[in-house]
């Protein structure tokens, strides 16, 4: 876990409610704390934890970052600071570390204070560990606070969920996040103005955004999306995008079709995500009719689904079905229109 | 740091502080022992989270002080393999350990004093000191009857209670309970209050407790207990949970009480036990005047049957019992005769010293069927 505990700009009203709640000696036992993906929900989580760790508090309510405490935590060496989370990325939690976790619940703390659990992200745990959850969630010793993490909360268990004091880290405002990004990297406005649209919002996430990986994997989707729409074969496009994971491909899929769905609907260019892809946006929102694309949205949202849900499936057959389902889709709207075969997606 | 040392003076209090280093590999640090050299001494301190052991050794000499963690194990081979009354100099070079002895010499890698997550002195609520010997015959008498990995988390431990000046073990496993206590010099507090010492620790702590008159003391806190004994320093968390109030279950109106040599019962029910049920390990006790009948039989219809004469005056009773339980506690309890009080076949029974001793148990029926 190598991520740096702060408090980020646009997370200040929640701190200063935690910081309220401790005063008055009320915090809640169990948090669950949502957000989209890049708003910086584990740094919150990890800075509150060690703020309740430190022996210096100081006068914002931030960790010292000098003290025992402050060393054992930024060393990964705190023994009552449990990160619990998928084994590999992507994977569940399973109910062994449920097990494990119950044991050091029934435990004092080993340093004499706050005993704290961060569950990243709380979607991951499987149906069995979210049930052994349940009962160290309900009424766990004194000086215990459970952290949940999570990007889905519609995927947390109901009986998880009505357990925890809800917290959502909202997505900052577009002059907060850009004012943010200026300070952390030294991009153009324009750049980073971009990369904040293609993580939206998400100021963490865009830093992701502009980095090689990410810049190559979109170009090769808009490229494989031209040649689909140009009728070329879908079985080749599935091919070239496999070097990269089925879920960025899938978000890949779902972005652009919004974005086509936005411009269909408002002619405005300045709501895209894919600024740069605007021609290929225009020409797609041209080709498509509206039921296509809600077609082909439902198809993206069903495989998402069978990634998420942990089926582990096979990448090039699901990314062979995405495509080629959706050429599928493509051919048998258009076919109604009786046209031509071969000529599909050009004529309109 | 760097300081000399004789071997024999390390090596005791090095394995037992190895003793307690648990490889799980949570973290890497707890695999290391953290090495305290001051003007005089050196602290071994050794961790698996949920008890921590500190020793105190006199070095011949402390040439510079320092604080660092060692591993634990390869140190004590070391240790253990060097000849008998050799002199060590342990050094730290660049955050390297190199130890010397004679023509022998070693490098081991080290990890920060400040990774090493040592119990805080915690503020602890009563302290107070006992023989050795007492607080290890508490703990003998009552061990036993601990929950292994019970879901009721809080009987996986003994829990030690204060009560005025006198000190009480308490352990159950929800079939049965055994009870202990002994008397204090002096009185600690006014109001009764108790700990949970979860298992491990129970047992890590008899194992330093010898049979001596010399006073153990111990100190109870909220979040951990601490018993300091000579050179060692001991420290255990404990259980976060409520002691179920013991006294509602031990039974008071035991009118058929039946009184017996403990060897007899012991090797009657050794006996008998061997062709009880596997799993159940039923016994059935026919008690009439003066006599007491042992039977056991097992799935395979193979029965056992054993006759023993014992000073008994109440009604006649059948009850079963699990064989095990019974010798757990005649093998604890040290009279020669021992007494058990029933009411009816299925109450459960109070077995303790003829006449009454500082240990007490209670045992739940088998339902006779």
């Amino acid at each position: 876990m190598d991520i740096p505990a702060q408090v980020l700009p646009w997370q200040q009203d929640i701190w200063q409610h935690w910081q309220q709640q401790k005063a008055r000696q009320r915090l809640p036992h169990a948090i669950l704390l949502t957000g989209i993906p890049g708003v910086g929900k584990r740094q919150l989580a990890l800075a509150f934890a060690q703020a309740l760790l430190c022996q210096q508090v100081q006068s914002d309510g931030q960790a010292c970052g000098h003290c025992s405490q402050c060393h054992l935590v930024t060393h990964q060496q705190h023994p009552d600071l449990h990160w619990i989370q998928p084994e590999r990325e992507g994977g569940g939690i399973l109910i062994d570390a449920m097990r494990q976790l119950r044991q050091e619940v029934n435990q004092s703390a080993q340093q004499s204070g706050y005993r704290l659990f961060i569950l990243a992200p709380a979607e991951a745990l499987n149906t069995y560990a979210a049930n052994a959850l349940l009962k160290s969630l309900e009424e766990p010793g004194a000086a215990t606070l459970f952290i949940l993490i999570s990007d889905q909360s519609a995927r947390v268990l109901p009986t998880i969920k009505s357990r925890c004091q809800h917290w959502q880290v909202k997505t900052p405002a577009a002059d907060m996040a850009l004012a943010w990004l200026a300070k952390v990297k030294n991009w153009p406005p324009e750049q980073a103005k971009m990369a904040l649209r293609l993580a939206s919002g998400a100021p963490l996430q865009a830093v992701d955004c502009l980095d090689t990986d990410y810049q190559q994997h979109r170009q090769a989707f808009f490229n494989a999306l031209d040649h689909l729409l140009k009728g070329f074969l879908a079985i080749q496009a599935a091919h070239t995008l496999q070097t990269w994971s089925l879920e960025a491909n899938l978000q890949l899929y779902l972005s652009w079709l919004k974005d086509t769905l936005v411009y269909q609907m408002t002619q405005e260019t300045n709501r895209l995500r894919h600024l740069d892809q605007v021609h290929l946006i225009q020409e797609s929102a041209v080709l498509l009719t509206r039921l296509q694309i809600f077609k082909l949205y439902q198809l993206g949202i069903q495989l998402s689904r069978q990634v998420q849900n942990k089926t582990n499936p096979n990448k090039a057959l699901l990314l062979e079905t995405l495509w080629l389902q959706s050429a599928h889709l493509l051919k048998a709207e258009n076919n109604q229109n009786s046209l031509v075969p071969g000529y599909l997606f050009l004529s309109h | 740091m760097k300081l000399s040392l004789q071997r024999e003076h390390l090596l005791r209090p090095l394995t037992l502080v190895a003793g307690v280093v648990e490889r799980r590999g949570s973290l890497p640090v707890l695999n290391n022992l953290l090495f305290e050299v001051s003007e005089t001494s050196l602290k071994l301190t050794g961790s698996d989270l949920e008890v921590e052991l500190q020793a105190e050794v006199t070095p011949l000499q402390v040439i510079k002080t320092g604080n660092v963690t060692v591993p634990a194990k390869k140190l004590l081979d070391i240790c253990k393999s060097l000849p008998e009354q050799a002199e060590l100099t342990l050094e730290l070079e660049e955050q390297r350990l190199l130890i010397r002895s004679g023509r022998s010499r070693f490098t081991l890698t080290t990890l920060p004093a400040e990774d090493f997550p040592k119990v805080k002195d915690a503020d602890f609520d009563s302290s107070f000191g006992l023989p050795q010997a007492r607080l290890k015959y508490l703990i003998e008498h009552t061990a036993f009857a601990m929950a292994q990995q019970d879901v009721r988390y809080y009987l996986n431990g003994m829990f030690l209670e204060l009560d005025g000046n006198t000190l009480r073990t308490v352990t159950t496993d929800g079939h049965r309970l055994a009870l202990c206590a002994q008397p204090l010099d002096t009185q600690v507090q006014e109001e009764r209050s108790g700990v949970i010492i979860p298992r491990k620790g129970v047992i890590e702590l008899s194992r330093l407790l010898e049979e001596t008159e010399t006073p153990v003391t111990l100190a109870l806190g909220r979040t951990h207990m601490r018993a300091q004994l000579n050179d060692y320093l001991f420290t255990s968390k404990l259980v976060d949970g409520k002691f179920p109030d013991y006294e509602r279950v031990i039974p008071r109106n035991g009118q058929n009480v039946m009184q017996g040599e403990r060897q007899a019962l012991k090797q009657v029910f050794n006996r008998t036990a061997i062709l009880s049920n596997e799993k159940y390990r039923g016994v059935r006790l026919i008690l009439s005047s003066n006599h007491l009948q042992v039977l056991a039989n097992n799935p395979e219809q193979e029965e056992a049957e054993e006759q023993v004469s014992v000073d008994y005056h109440g009604s006649a009773l059948e009850i079963c019992f699990n064989v095990s339980y019974l010798l757990d506690i005649l093998n604890a309890l040290d009279s020669e005769h021992v007494e058990i009080a029933l009411s009816d076949s299925n109450s459960s029974a109070l077995i303790q010293d003829a006449g009454g001793g500082a240990a007490q148990y209670v045992v739940m029926p088998m339902r006779l069927s």
